[in-house]
Parts: C-alpha cells; sequence; structure tokens
C-alpha cells in the first residue's frame, strides 16, 4: 500500500488500526488523505502500538509559522519598545511571501530585560534567528530572541562590509575593526 | 559573505531567499546565471495561434515560464470625425494578481500602463494599416480590442506581449461587413486576413546589478534590473523601435552588440 | 449599444462599440433538434481536459513570486486556469482560522457575444463569492491560522455561464491540491440545463440559452456531502430533486477525472 499515489479526500484505513500522521485527517472513524501526495506508512513505535499512516508531499510545502517554531526573519524597522521583522523562513522552509512579526523589547533578553536597548540589540537590515512565542496582534506575530542560538546570524557594518560575532552582545567589521553592539546568536 | 559561511549553514534555498541580491551576484561573477544560461542566451519561445474561438484572432506565447494570453475582438463603431477613413487598433495589456504576487487588484499599476502604451505606439498604425479597418467611409469601421492578458508573470512580459500581439494579428480573421440601412451586417463565413505592413519581432536585454547585461531577464535577474534595452526589428531586419529604460547606463557598444544579437535571434527562430 | 468607460490608465477605443449584426445564423433554431450538436448523450459532459502546475511549477526553481499551486482546465470549450497562491498573510486575518478568497474574472475575449469592459463586473463578483462559498468547505482552513489562501481564476473561454462556474470549481479544486493546501477532500462540480422534461448534462451556451432552468451543483463525493447548490429558472419541486440526483452522480464521475489527472501529475 506505500507509495501510492493519493488525492485528498481518499480513505487511507480505519483510525482504529492506524494512528493518523502528517497529511491525514481522521473522519467517523477512518482516516483519509488531506493532501496530494504519497502514501507511506510507519510501524508502531512500541509494541501493542498502532502503525502511523501519512501522506509525504512531493513538492516542498511554504510554511506558516506556529507557536514555538523556530523562523529566520529581517529586520525591518525600530522602535524603543519593539522592531519589526519580516519572517522569510519556517524551520528549514521559505515562506511564500513575508509574514510580519515584532520583536518585543522585552522579548529580547531572559535577564536584565529592563536594562535592554533596542538600538543596541538590532539594527534594520539585520536577519535575526527567533523563536515564535504568539499568535499576536492582528497582523504580526510575536517573537522572541531570548535563547542563546536566537538573535542576530546576519548584520552588515554602517560601512556595508558582514560583520562577525565577538560577544554575546558585540560584532566587529573585520575590514575597518568597528564594533557595534548587537543581540547575537551563539554560532553553531 | 565568506567569513559568515561557517557561522551560519544556509541551505541554497534559504540563501536564494534572504539575500536574493548576493545569490544572484555569485552566479553572474561567474558568467553564468542561476537557470544555467549563458549572458546572451534566451529562453525557449512557444507560439500557439488561434487556441480562442470566442475572439476573433488569438494567440497563447510562452517564453520560458512566463505566459500571456492574447485575445482580438472585432467589433463595429463610428469613426473618428477627423479620420473618416480609420479604424481603431486599442492594445491592452492586462497583469493581474495572478500572474505574479507583485501585482495587487484594481485598475492597471504602472508597469502594465507603461506595456500598453508602448505597444500601443509600436502597432496602431505602423503594423495595422487602419484605414483596412474602415467598412463604410465616415459611417462605420471596425474597432480591434486586443487584450494581452498575462497569466504567468516570469520576467520579460513586454517580449512575450509584442509577440502575441503579432501572432494574434496573424491570426485574425475578418468578418466580411456591408453597412445596411444603419446596420452593419457580417458575414461569418467570409473572412478577411490583415495586410500587416511589417513583422515585429522584439528582444530584450537587462543591465542586472549594474554591471551584467543579459538576455532575456526572468522575474528574479528583473529585480535588481538597473536598465533595460528594447530592441524590435521588422521582418527585413531593420530597427523599428529601440527603447532604453533604467538610469543603469549601457555603453553604445553594447547597444550595437545588442542589436546584432536581436537580428542573430531572429534568424536563428527562422522568422 | 455598449459605452465604453473612458479611463486614463489604459488605452482607451471609441467611445461606443457593438458587435456587427451576424446574418441569419443558429439565432433563433432549436439548438437539440436532430439530438446535440456536438453528438454527445443527454447525460454526457464535454471531454476533460486538465494540467496542474503551468503557472506554478517550471525547470527551475520557480520565483518567490509565483504561484504555489496552478491549474488549467478544459472542458469542451469552456478554459479556465487558476492560481493559488498562500499560505501567506493576508488582509483580513482570523487568529483561529484560515481565510479563503476568491476573485473570478473573465477575460475581455472570453464571451461569444461582446468584449467585456475591464471593469470588474457585478456578476464577476457574485461568482467569486459563491466559489469561495463552494470550495471553502473542502479546505482545512483550521490548519492555517492567520493566514490567508487566494484563488485567483481566470476564464480564458466560456461557453455556457453554468458550466464555467462549473469549471472554474474544479480548476480551483485542483490547483488548491497541487498547491499542496491542507483539504478535507476535492470539490468536483457539475451542470445541467432543463430540456422539456429532461435534464440535459453540461450545456453549451446555446442550449442553456434555450433551458427554461440551469442547476449547479458542488459535491464532495468522499465525505458525499454537497456544499453548493444553485438553481434557478423554473422547475418543479420533484424535477429539482431528480436533477440534485442525477447532477451529484455526475459530480462524482466528474471527481474521479480530476483525481485521475492529479495522480497522474505525480507519477
Amino acid at each position: 500500500m506505500s507509495g501510492v499515489v493519493v488525492t485528498p479526500g481518499r480513505r487511507l484505513g480505519l483510525a482504529a488500526e492506524y494512528e493518523a500522521g502528517s497529511g491525514t485527517y481522521v473522519r467517523s472513524g477512518m482516516v483519509y488523505a488531506s493532501i496530494l501526495g504519497t502514501r507511506a506508512e510507519e510501524p508502531a513505535g512500541d509494541a501493542g502500538g498502532k502503525p502511523t499512516v501519512r501522506v509525504e508531499r512531493r513538492n516542498a510545502k511554504f510554511a506558516v509559522p506556529a507557536v514555538g517554531s523556530e523562523v529566520l526573519c529581517r529586520v525591518v524597522r525600530l522602535n524603543p519598545r519593539a522592531a519589526s521583522v519580516a519572517i522569510m523562513m519556517v524551520g528549514e522552509t521559505p515562506c511564500q511571501e513575508d509574514f510580519q512579526g515584532i520583536v518585543r523589547v522585552q522579548d529580547i533578553r531572559a535577564t536584565e530585560k529592563d536594562l535592554v536597548q533596542m538600538t543596541e540589540s538590532f539594527r534594520p537590515g539585520d536577519v535575526v534567528r527567533a523563536e515564535v512565542i504568539s499568535l499576536g496582534d492582528q497582523r504580526s506575530y510575536y517573537l522572541a530572541t531570548v535563547r542563546n542560538e536566537h538573535g542576530v546570524v546576519f548584520a552588515q557594518s554602517a560601512a556595508g562590509n558582514t560583520m562577525v560575532p565577538i560577544s554575546w552582545e558585540e560584532m566587529q567589521d573585520p575590514r575597518t575593526g568597528a564594533v557595534e553592539k548587537r543581540k547575537c546568536a551563539k554560532p553553531f | 559573505m565568506a567569513a559568515t559561511a561557517g557561522q551560519v549553514a544556509f541551505a541554497m534555498e534559504a540563501f536564494r531567499r534572504i539575500h536574493p541580491v548576493e545569490f544572484q551576484r555569485r552566479f553572474l561573477s561567474q558568467e553564468t546565471r542561476h537557470d544555467g544560461r549563458a549572458f546572451g542566451q534566451f529562453r525557449a519561445t512557444q507560439v500557439v495561434k488561434g487556441t480562442i474561438s470566442s475572439a476573433q484572432g488569438s494567440s497563447t506565447v510562452r517564453i520560458g515560464d512566463t505566459t500571456v494570453v492574447c485575445g482580438i475582438k472585432a467589433e463595429v463603431c463610428e469613426p473618428d470625425v477627423r479620420r473618416p477613413d480609420e479604424g481603431y487598433l486599442v492594445t491592452n495589456v492586462d497583469l493581474s494578481p495572478m500572474c505574479s504576487a507583485r501585482f495587487r487588484a484594481g485598475p492597471p499599476g504602472e508597469s502594465a500602463q507603461v506595456a500598453s502604451e508602448h505597444i500601443f505606439r509600436l502597432f496602431s498604425g505602423h503594423v495595422v494599416d487602419l484605414r483596412e479597418l474602415c467598412i463604410e467611409s465616415g459611417q462605420a469601421a471596425w474597432v480591434l480590442s486586443a487584450d494581452i492578458v498575462c497569466v504567468r508573470h516570469d520576467g520579460n512580459v513586454l517580449d512575450a506581449a509584442i509577440i502575441a500581439l503579432m501572432a494574434a494579428l496573424e491570426d485574425l480573421a475578418l468578418p466580411r461587413a456591408t453597412l445596411d440601412a444603419g446596420a452593419v451586417t457580417a458575414d461569418r463565413s467570409a473572412t478577411t486576413r490583415l495586410t500587416l505592413r511589417r513583422r515585429l519581432a522584439p528582444a530584450t536585454f537587462t543591465l542586472v546589478d549594474d554591471a551584467y547585461l543579459v538576455a532575456d531577464a526572468d522575474d528574479a535577474e528583473e529585480q535588481l534590473a538597473t536598465a533595460s534595452l528594447l530592441v524590435v526589428l521588422d521582418g527585413d531586419g531593420r530597427l523599428a523601435n529601440v527603447w532604453k529604460r533604467g538610469a543603469g547606463a549601457i555603453g553604445r557598444a553594447d547597444i550595437a552588440r545588442c542589436i546584432e544579437a536581436a537580428a542573430a535571434r531572429i534568424s536563428a527562430t527562422g522568422e | 449599444m455598449a459605452t465604453n468607460i473612458m479611463d486614463r490608465r489604459r488605452i482607451n477605443g471609441p467611445a461606443r462599440s457593438v458587435e456587427p449584426l451576424y446574418g441569419p445564423g443558429a439565432a433563433g433554431a432549436d439548438p437539440f433538434a436532430g439530438g446535440r450538436a456536438d453528438g454527445r448523450g443527454l447525460d454526457q459532459v464535454r471531454a476533460i481536459y486538465m494540467k496542474t502546475g503551468p503557472l506554478s511549477g517550471g525547470q527551475h526553481e520557480p520565483s518567490e513570486s509565483a504561484a504555489s499551486g496552478s491549474a488549467y482546465y478544459e472542458q469542451g470549450r469552456v478554459r479556465v486556469s487558476c492560481a493559488v497562491y498562500g499560505p501567506r498573510q493576508g488582509r483580513r486575518s482570523n487568529a483561529r482560522m484560515g481565510v479563503f478568497d476568491c476573485e473570478f474574472r473573465y477575460a475581455p475575449f472570453a464571451c461569444s457575444w461582446k468584449r467585456r469592459s475591464h471593469v470588474r463586473g457585478a456578476d464577476e463578483k457574485e461568482i467569486s463569492l459563491m466559489l469561495e462559498h463552494a470550495v471553502a468547505p473542502a479546505i482545512r482552513l483550521e490548519a492555517y491560522p492567520k493566514a490567508c489562501i487566494d484563488a485567483f481564476v481566470t476564464v480564458i473561454e466560456s461557453d455556457g455561464k453554468a458550466a464555467t462556474i462549473a469549471a472554474a470549481i474544479n480548476c480551483i479544486s485542483a490547483a488548491l491540491a497541487d498547491a499542496g493546501i491542507e483539504m478535507y477532500d476535492s470539490v468536483a462540480a457539475c451542470s445541467m440545463g432543463l430540456r422539456g422534461a429532461q435534464w440535459v448534462a453540461d450545456c453549451c451556451q446555446a442550449e442553456e440559452d434555450a433551458a427554461p432552468c440551469s442547476m449547479l451543483i458542488a459535491h464532495m463525493p468522499s465525505a458525499d456531502e454537497v456544499t453548493y447548490i444553485l438553481q434557478h429558472g423554473k422547475a418543479t419541486p420533484e424535477q429539482t430533486d431528480q436533477a440534485v440526483q442525477t447532477c451529484t452522480n455526475m459530480c462524482t464521475r466528474v471527481y474521479a477525472v480530476i483525481c485521475r489527472c492529479l495522480q497522474a501529475s505525480l507519477e
């Protein structure tokens, strides 16, 4: 049964026999395909468990941010209270178009939140890795960069050169030697 | 960029998404393009004529992934009092949000207006003899409404639109019309073709990132364009139109090379 | 006499233009005289051709402004293209559920009678809403909070209004599947016209003009749920009941064709 191409709405099996994986849904005791793709099965993780049936997509899906997902975004503009960003990738998948997000000043660092200055954390044009903490208001997702591996991953100095991080709060232009302040992401 | 290479392992797709300019520069600086073409290479062009039976003339043109559909509807009107022996050719280019996420719904945007206007000036009177559209002097004439609908925008829509309009005009079958007691009667069984004065063939060259002159730019390359040069030749290889847009500078020698490349392309496609 | 609306953003023709009178033709003649003009049986739908991905895929990595899924659908002379964008950030947003938006348009040359104006007509707005209502129940919108899914439909050629709407629904379904949007089922639609006491499937323009009543049904066969019914004209309740039955059965046949095409697009 694996490897068969299925269309949305195709029955995949009984919910009593299968666990519904990605690309499927359950309705009145049956597991159905919800996307176009190929059927795949995974054996049960533990004895007595049910095997999982899922549908694998052909083409990369365009991502939508969800609470808890790690996103890559570009800083669009700043004000003392929040940075507006454009979310370009969710995990490894690019978004079809940018989603708007906001990093509030209290969500930048985990400690000494009251001392954080927006202009010492981000600059417009920086590429930032962050985590979605809530679906936010009407338009924007709320993001946070409190974790060590979150923060600025790519930034250019005032002279236009790509900077390298030299500490958790400073980046340096390798050509001019100028040091600028950022909330740096811990390099992997 | 080299400094950050170790910092973040950008997957190809991510790099393209986050640094489109750097992404293109990597290819262009190696004398190649992101889709593997050489700088002077055009994408494959496909022309299908006469696909739409609700229009008197029609064509579908694909340049790479760019797709436009052109349909010409012939209607009857009163000629302009200043030109009683002439009909009308009305050309409009439609760039809707369907063809690319860059366009918004509503009235035509700037690029659509510019394309419509330019094509109108290129064709009206120069390709179609408007006097041929006259049914009865001062009383009735044909108005040819040519609508060029872009269904997918992947760069170089102007070339596609010109090729599509040319093909649709060649496909156009105008019913024989007679003015009879104030009403125009047309006979679908007897149709005539227009005699086209010249057969236009376009070629667009784009200056990408102010440094690289490439033929037939696609959407990603057009985003970095600083200038573009449209060369339109007619069937005899004579220049019909040269149009340089944008602030980027294209040298005179380069312009001459572009004109040669356009002529070479036309003879290569066998037209 | 049609008055063309002047718009400085477009190339304008003369203020007034009309279709010429075409000599004595099919007008007024019974399109059913001696069976259907194209030789179809009364319950036969015109030949369907469908292709997914013409406006979104490509040999190379599609540009970021390209659609996420698309389909081209042909049923006889009805030709429809649909591009699906999203999930993306929309103007409207809902924190719990995604929003599905649809825009339906005739190309100016799509209709066999007169040229359509560039200005979006009331009928196009109405049909857009119909398509939204017909297709939205099939989409798992709860999987896309705050996001928007847009479908743009352009009719390249129309031949029968109800048939064109049905074709648009089928085309959107296919484009959504191509875009990888999570759905409960594909929606299949079919139209019929009344001829005497007999229902005739998938009427072309001439047949539709002669029919006193038309019926359009959008149906999700896997769940056996009807998402949209539109009947207008004159028919008895019994006839309408019968039409719903036959039309749903035809939808299932159309559905089979759509599913085969979708499967073939992956194989």
